[in-house]
């Protein structure tokens, strides 16, 4: 048994839980997550500071909500208006624990957190019957399993410093940046076992074809015409 | 983005509309067509191309290397184009069922039609990567490519699968498919 053994059995596990799950959601649902995570993804990387931007205000609102709730009650315990600089304000203030520096990071928590909200709506908003389970279905599963390793593995463990995963980021801007990124992706995160596989690389290719195409076949329904 | 890209990029999205216009049902017999072809030309092109290359020098007494490629290049296109339409007009290999309805069935139509769009405009790049962009001679094609027609040109079908035996595997399994019923 080689070294790599079980790493491998553990990525083998990983897909076909991803499989697993995409076969018990459904197509529709598993591909809305694709779209949702992909798109928002490249989206979230090439408007960083817009993303950042929004979160500040969004939470200069809560904050502000929260400074008028705590005023009022400053105010109903003493009898009189609470002062601008309380220090529940000051803490409260974005700008000051939300530097420009904190742009991937910020990105990267509103794709996820948005990610898990269509995981959530998907399951409550498209009925059972309208997201058929399938071999379709378990290989988009599997393709969102395998999008999250290069976007999530780098960050759960990166206080181990050679995980073999490299971070991804869309450098560049437009379609361009979109391509260099996915590009970077694929070659970081599943170079190394591609290269792996050698001249064993086209029958694979061949197999994954037949298996999309198969796949959709199986979809089309007997005994009706 | 340069010229290149959005010449076979618009064949590829033209092929998915139609694919979404005709239901993945018909498109996949149209797919085995396209992937048949691929296989036929790439078995054929090492054996036939020094067929060729004589019959052009017996017949034209030339013997540039441009437009030798010229010549190669656009026979190996009339041949793929023919055998295309020929999938496209005629009657092919259907798939007996009934298609998932809106928006599963729309998706799948896009998909299947996607496929058949990159097979076709991928190969039709290929013979012209190959052989030196021959339609630049006319100023049909800018060859001054873009990073990303560059990385692109990586992915054509008949690049990441440049012997023709792996293609025989998806064709064997559809035709078992298909027989199965």
């Amino acid at each position: 048994m080689s070294e790599s053994t079980p790493g491998t059995v553990a990525f083998v596990f990983y897909v076909l839980l991803f499989g697993w799950i995409g076969f018990r959601r459904g197509l529709f649902r598993e591909l809305s997550v694709l779209i949702v995570s992909v798109g928002g993804f490249f989206l979230l990387q090439q408007n960083q500071g817009l993303a950042l931007d929004i979160v500040r205000q969004v939470l200069g609102l809560l904050g502000g909500i929260i400074v008028i709730g705590a005023k009022l009650l400053a105010a109903l315990r003493a009898g009189g208006a609470g002062d601008e600089g309380e220090p529940v304000h000051t803490l409260l203030d974005p700008l000051d624990w939300l530097s420009d520096a904190d742009q991937p990071t910020v990105s990267f928590l509103v794709w996820a957190g948005v990610l898990l909200l269509t995981y959530i709506l998907t399951n409550k908003a498209i009925p059972d019957n309208q997201s058929t389970s399938g071999l379709l279905a378990s290989l988009i599963g599997m393709g969102n399993g395998l999008f999250y390793i290069p976007t999530f593995a780098p960050r759960l463990f990166a206080f181990i410093p050679e995980i073999g995963v490299e971070s991804v980021s869309a450098s560049g801007s437009g379609v361009q940046g979109a391509f260099g990124g996915i590009s970077e992706m694929m070659q970081s995160s599943f170079g190394n076992i591609w290269a792996t596989l050698g001249p064993q690389q086209p029958v694979l290719i061949a197999i994954g074809l037949t298996v999309l195409l198969v796949a959709v076949i199986s979809t089309l329904r007997r005994g009706q015409t | 983005m340069g010229l290149i890209e959005i010449y076979f990029g618009s064949i590829a999205g033209i092929i998915t509309l139609i694919g979404l216009a005709q239901g993945y049902a018909r498109e996949l017999g149209r797919t085995m067509i396209i992937i048949v072809a691929i296989f036929l030309l790439l078995y054929v092109e090492d054996r036939l191309n020094p067929i060729l290359n004589r019959v052009w020098q017996m017949v034209f007494s030339a013997d540039e290397q441009g437009t030798q490629n010229f010549f190669l290049s656009n026979f190996y296109l009339v041949i793929f184009v023919i055998t295309i339409f020929a999938g496209y007009a005629g009657r092919v290999i259907s798939f007996s069922g009934q298609e998932w309805p809106m928006p599963q069935g729309t998706i799948l139509s896009c998909l299947v039609g996607a496929i058949n769009g990159y097979l076709i405009s991928g190969s039709l790049w290929y013979y012209q990567h190959i052989y030196g962009y021959p339609l630049s001679s006319i100023g049909w094609i800018d060859t001054d490519l873009s990073p990303i027609a560059v990385e692109l040109v990586r992915y054509l079908p008949q690049n990441i699968m440049p012997s023709p035996t792996p293609w025989v595997i998806p064709i064997a399994i559809l035709l078992l498919m298909r027989v199965r019923g």
